[in-house]
């Protein structure tokens, strides 16, 4: 797969290639400099910059903010020089955004007036949200991140009952829908809030992971081409009808599959036009 | 049938008006021409249908507004075999809506029939998405 | 005028005002045939970004199950854009309308036309 970083961000990319347990290769071209992080197994095994191997590079490339990358599924990383966990990864590259703080040998980085900023803007503000609204699988080495967010997790208490509302909408909604396959409110960085599927075999948050790169790809292209501003998506397939739909704000989006046979096009549109209206008025601000 | 969703409820009414009838086809579609619901016998095409009556419901709104007439409550088209279209568009909060029916002959009594259906529509609307 | 610039044609005077642009796309993201009423809108590169959109659908309906794709609706608050594959996928239609068009009826129309344009497509 190949494309611009004005479209997907590294920080995305990492976490949607790891999430998919991918074992890849990532070239990314910036400015005439060439960085190349490889993937084993869904987690970064190991990074290239020049001379530059390792972590630190990975932390430097995440303030990229355009370029072109290139991912290669199926390359094996000629060895091994990072040993921590994507996930603490991102969150130690967005400390380090808050923190103003860059490896060793890199530029130090004006908070805000930096235009490579934007990169790691955008990758600390999916991180907040989700510390903030989302439970997610935290390494060991994220504890410390974890101690400094004590306010956030007091506040997670409360998100439960909200979870719940949550939930008990998409069931309502599952209910309208002709044909039900599934439906997931999803967040933008690709992790799902709350989830409901008439198909157990079917892997919600695998399938969100991949739709959010759809739906963001759609997003940027859409704005590019100023085609106006994206109200939803629709994809038709051989077997099944998948709409997303933004709430408003645009930090999440409503997710819903039909089946293709059964379901209808004017009923799931419907539907999700109402209940886009209802979870955005229970989401909690 | 208060039991069921509210889409279901849709469906099973369009169920019950084509029995009713004798119509075989009738679809609740939305001014774009996508089909929200449909019951319809073999043979028919429920999406076909939508697509065409939303047609036909924006050509009769600009006909309407050149005469300078107010909406139309009822569009007909009639074959040269007494087979008929009747479509049937209205207001449901702020979502423009159109109930067709293939009536197969002109001596089939229709009116009545979309009548309480248009009515019934609402009323589930407002029940369940209000 | 080729055959398929004839078909394309054809296809444009069945949209009417609602027509906006249209191409016949490899999945090079090149365009073999089409045009735009919008000297705005840059029908190369809707083209490409598009290309990009229709094998990230496939990549992702493969990978969750769904199946082949065969079509993406994007719907904007001010046109909407369906990007159709056609015969064997390694082509893709892109068409471009107004939101006051009726979309069941461009659907409709785009799927009679689609095996005709994919007929007039020099191979």
């Amino acid at each position: 797969m190949q494309g611009n970083l004005r479209d997907m961000a590294i920080a995305e990319l990492i976490q949607l290639t790891c999430q998919d347990r991918k074992t890849a290769q990532l070239k990314i071209d910036h400015s005439g400099q060439q960085a190349i992080l490889y993937f084993m197994d869904g987690n970064v095994a190991h990074a290239v910059l020049g001379n530059q191997t390792g972590e630190e590079v990975v932390y430097q490339i995440l303030r990229w903010e355009d370029g072109v990358f290139d991912l290669k599924t199926g390359v094996k990383p000629p060895k091994k020089t990072i040993t921590r966990n994507w996930s603490g990864i991102l969150l130690e590259g967005a400390k380090r955004l808050d923190e103003n703080k860059v490896g060793d040998d890199l530029t130090p980085i004006v908070k805000n007036n930096h235009p490579e900023d934007k990169g790691m803007a955008k990758l600390g503000d999916m991180l907040s949200r989700r510390t903030n609204f989302m439970e997610f699988d935290r390494g060991d080495d994220q504890k410390d991140y974890q101690k400094n967010s004590q306010k956030d997790i007091q506040n997670y208490d409360h998100k439960d009952n909200d979870m719940s509302k949550m939930d008990d909408i998409l069931k309502e909604m599952s209910g309208e829908i002709t044909g039900y396959v599934a439906c997931a409110l999803v967040g933008l960085d690709g992790i799902n809030i709350a989830s409901h599927t008439s198909n157990k075999a079917a892997d919600p948050d695998a399938i969100s992971a991949q739709l959010t790169m759809l739906l963001k790809l759609v997003d940027a292209t859409v704005e590019k081409l100023g085609a106006g501003i994206i109200e939803d998506n629709l994809t038709t397939t051989e077997s099944a009808y998948i709409l997303m739909r933004f709430l408003p704000g645009k930090q999440y989006y409503l997710g819903m599959a039909a089946n293709r046979k059964t379901g209808n096009l004017g009923n799931l549109r419907l539907i999700s036009k109402l209940y886009t209206e209802r979870l955005a008025m229970a989401m909690p601000s | 049938m208060d039991e069921l969703s509210g889409s279901a409820q849709l469906n099973s009414l369009l169920l019950n008006i084509n029995s009713e009838g004798g119509f075989p086809i009738s679809v609740l579609t939305d001014f774009q021409g996508l089909a929200i619901a449909w019951a319809a016998s073999n043979g028919m095409d429920p999406e076909r249908q939508s697509a065409v009556v939303a047609f036909v419901q924006r050509a009769a709104a600009q006909v309407s507004k050149q005469l300078g007439m107010a909406e139309a409550d009822e569009i007909s088209f009639y074959d040269t075999n007494g087979q008929h279209l009747v479509c049937r568009p209205f207001q449901v909060d702020t979502y423009g809506l159109i109930l067709a029916v293939v009536v197969p002959d002109r001596g089939h009594s229709y009116r009545r029939a979309t009548n309480r259906a248009v009515g019934e529509i609402r009323r589930i609307w407002k029940t369940f998405w209000k | 005028m080729t055959k398929l610039d004839q078909i394309i044609q054809q296809f444009r005077g069945e949209l009417g005002a609602d027509f906006i642009s249209t191409d016949v796309v490899g999945m090079d993201g090149i365009s073999i045939s089409g045009g735009s009423i919008d000297p705005n809108f840059s029908g190369a590169d809707a083209s490409a970004r598009f290309s990009m959109v229709m094998k990230l659908a496939a990549k992702a309906s493969e990978k969750v199950g769904m199946g082949k794709v065969d079509d993406n609706l994007t719907t904007t608050d001010k046109v909407y854009i369906i990007a159709r594959f056609i015969g064997d996928g390694s082509y893709y239609w892109s068409v471009v309308v107004s939101r006051n068009a009726t979309l069941g009826s461009v659907r409709m129309v785009i799927n009679e036309y689609a095996d005709k344009v994919w007929e007039a497509i020099p191979r």
